[in-house]
């Protein structure tokens, strides 16, 4: 036992073993031990064999045989710098891919095409919707509180009463609950995502674009500057289905969005005054804006004397 | 693919070609110095060094022993393909935009531009390669002027039929044959209406390809002069080669070169762009240059092909196996296209 060479792992095997080569194949087992672990590791390699047959031309091959450098080319030092592999794969792109994107704008004719297909796409999406509200609504209502939620025309016939009046009473309720509880607010902030970290170009339209997919929107807000009304770089997307915000957030969570990208968190539950906080702010600092505009004006008229003197 | 780039020049490219064999590439540029790779691993293997002016043109004979080349400097130098010694310089009026070999290398054309109150000129040298180059000729066999009043450049020479005819293509957009004995017009068109850039044959010499400044290539049969089929791009073509083993057409070019640097780099349009040789549709790019393509090849196997560009480099493309076996998409009918 104390000799050190007991120490060695008797059934380890000393060498790597290769096999004899049988179809084209060879393999090679190794044992080894990992360092960390000081587990024992097999490792079995195989390896594909076969010859290549390369025909060269008679006059290719003496002439690489005979022909030495010369000129600039005799300076091995130079070499290195010369003849570079190219770190980037490059492909052969397919021309017809790009021009869909950027294509459309420039054939009238194919931008109809296109216009016309999304035409029938939102068609259908509506008519699918209209379905799925249809189906969709009652169960909700089962849910609970079922007397403040908005219910569609074609239902409030079969509930009671003509059209009209029937329309009416629900938007009666509809003031009335917006009037009255919070709870409509609640649960619409509940629905409402805030997105943050929009590039200035993004429009409302473009956000309705994006979040269209995962379901259906009640509302996109985007917060503007009220002077120079450019984007201020967050919006507020709210949808109809709570499980559609969710999905909308898991999905474009981290999104790069026109080389930002977007982060998106919960809407805030903000006592009935949506996104008031950020007018307060605008009133209550006095700085901000405000302090940019008048030192703006001071400057013009002491550029004013300036010119004047 | 990973195409290997070649820094061997220091200013922009003007000329590049395979031999014969498609064993070395031979590149020409604005700098003094033609150079010779290996076309298979892209080692500089020589460089021909003695011109004064950039180098316009190259040819190499057919069993790749001489090589022609055609510079600013008013001189077109014959060099030992193997060694890089010069073997003869053959002095002009004015700077030599051109070269080529005859059949059988035993003669060859030069076009040089006007300068000063030199006129533009074809010249045919004889140079029997089998004698003693001191032997040889100093002056031409034949000198065609070119009139002096329409003001036209010759961009390219050939030799065609069996060195009865030469072939030239002008800065006009238009292309002539020419008698090789008396020097008469024997044929003129035009196809383009702009400056003809290159031309390009392919191996058996029944078909060329011209590449224009007027956005388009043009493919012509040799023997009627019937035009066949137009590439339609863009960009002013520089150059487009016939893939010798696909029907295929490799078109390079991008802006004038003075206006890259007023235009967005996204915009610059410098991709190598294939077409198919029938059905005149795009169907490939392949990115990597930051300056307008001046030069292409296609090595005689079809296995790979060479651009340089205005930025100086040489991009060295083997293609993809996948390219290789390709097989040619039959565009839809016409039909669905009107809709």
């Amino acid at each position: 036992m104390s000799r050190w060479a007991d120490a060695d792992d008797p059934s380890l095997p000393p060498a790597p073993y290769t096999s004899p080569l049988q179809n084209g194949r060879q393999t090679t087992t190794s044992y080894s031990i990992d360092s960390k672990t000081g587990q024992k590791m097999k490792t079995v390699k195989t390896v594909k064999v076969w010859e290549e047959v390369r025909k060269v031309n008679k006059r290719v091959k003496a002439r690489s045989e005979r022909m030495k450098r010369f000129g600039l080319a005799s300076g091995e030092e130079e070499q290195e710098n010369v003849t570079i592999q190219s770190r980037d794969v490059i492909t052969i792109e397919d021309p017809n891919i790009e021009n869909t994107g950027d294509g459309e704008a420039e054939d009238p004719g194919k931008a109809l095409a296109g216009n016309l297909n999304a035409f029938w796409a939102k068609q259908q999406r509506r008519q699918l919707e209209r379905k799925y509200d249809v189906n969709g609504e009652p169960e909700e209502e089962e849910g609970g509180e079922g007397g403040n939620k908005y219910v569609p025309p074609g239902q409030r016939a079969a509930g009671g009463g003509a059209k009209t009046s029937g329309g009416l009473a629900a938007m009666a309720d509809k003031i009335e609950a917006s009037g009255g509880g919070d709870k409509k607010y609640d649960d619409r902030d509940a629905n409402t995502i805030r997105c943050t970290n929009i590039s200035e170009e993004t429009t409302e339209k473009d956000l309705q674009e994006l979040f269209k997919d995962f379901g259906r929107i009640s509302r996109v807000y985007l917060a503007k500057d009220r002077e120079t009304m450019q984007s201020r770089g967050f919006a507020f997307i709210s949808f109809v289905h709570h499980a559609d915000a969710q999905n909308a957030m898991d999905a474009l969570q981290g999104y790069g969005y026109d080389h930002l990208i977007l982060k998106l968190e919960w809407a805030r539950p903000s006592g009935g005054k949506g996104d008031a906080g950020t007018e307060t702010t605008q009133f209550r600092s006095g700085y901000g804006k405000a302090l940019a505009q008048d030192t703006k004006e001071k400057v013009s008229f002491a550029s004013n004397l300036t010119t004047n003197k | 693919m990973r195409p290997i780039l070649l820094k061997g020049h220091e200013r922009s490219i003007t000329y590049v070609n395979y031999n014969y064999d498609g064993d070395l590439l031979f590149t020409a540029s604005k700098d003094n110095v033609p150079t010779v790779w290996s076309a298979t691993t892209g080692e500089r293997i020589g460089t021909y060094n003695g011109h004064q002016g950039a180098v316009w043109d190259i040819d190499c004979n057919k069993f790749s022993t001489h090589l022609l080349t055609a510079s600013a400097d008013a001189t077109c130098k014959m060099w030992n393909v193997e060694s890089g010694e010069e073997v003869q310089t053959f002095k002009h009026r004015g700077p030599v935009r051109g070269v080529a070999w005859g059949e059988g290398s035993q003669c060859f054309a030069t076009i040089s531009d006007p300068f000063m109150d030199a006129v533009a000129m074809i010249s045919i040298y004889d140079c029997p390669l089998d004698s003693n180059p001191e032997t040889w000729s100093p002056a031409p066999r034949l000198e065609i002027e070119l009139p002096k009043e329409n003001a036209v450049k010759a961009t390219n020479v050939v030799f065609l039929n069996l060195n009865e005819a030469l072939f030239v293509t002008f800065d006009d957009g238009s292309i002539r044959l020419y008698d090789v004995v008396n020097g008469k017009v024997l044929n003129m068109i035009t196809p383009h209406t702009k400056k003809i850039g290159r031309v390009s044959f392919n191996r058996e010499k029944t078909l060329f390809i011209t590449s224009s400044v007027d956005t388009t290539a043009k493919l012509y049969d040799v023997v009627k002069l019937e035009h066949l089929k137009t590439y339609k791009t863009d960009r002013p073509v520089n150059d487009a080669v016939i893939s010798p083993n696909k029907e295929h057409i490799l078109l390079g070019g991008g802006q004038d070169a003075m206006s890259v640097t007023t235009t967005s780099g996204k915009a610059g349009k410098f991709e190598t762009k294939f077409f198919h040789l029938v059905y005149e549709t795009e169907f490939g790019v392949v990115k990597g240059h930051f300056g307008p393509i001046n030069a292409l090849a296609i090595n005689p196997d079809g296995r790979s092909y060479a651009s340089g560009a205005e930025d100086g480099y040489i991009r060295l493309h083997f293609f993809d196996q996948e390219y290789v076996n390709m097989k040619d998409p039959v565009p839809d009918a016409p039909t669905e296209e009107a809709n």
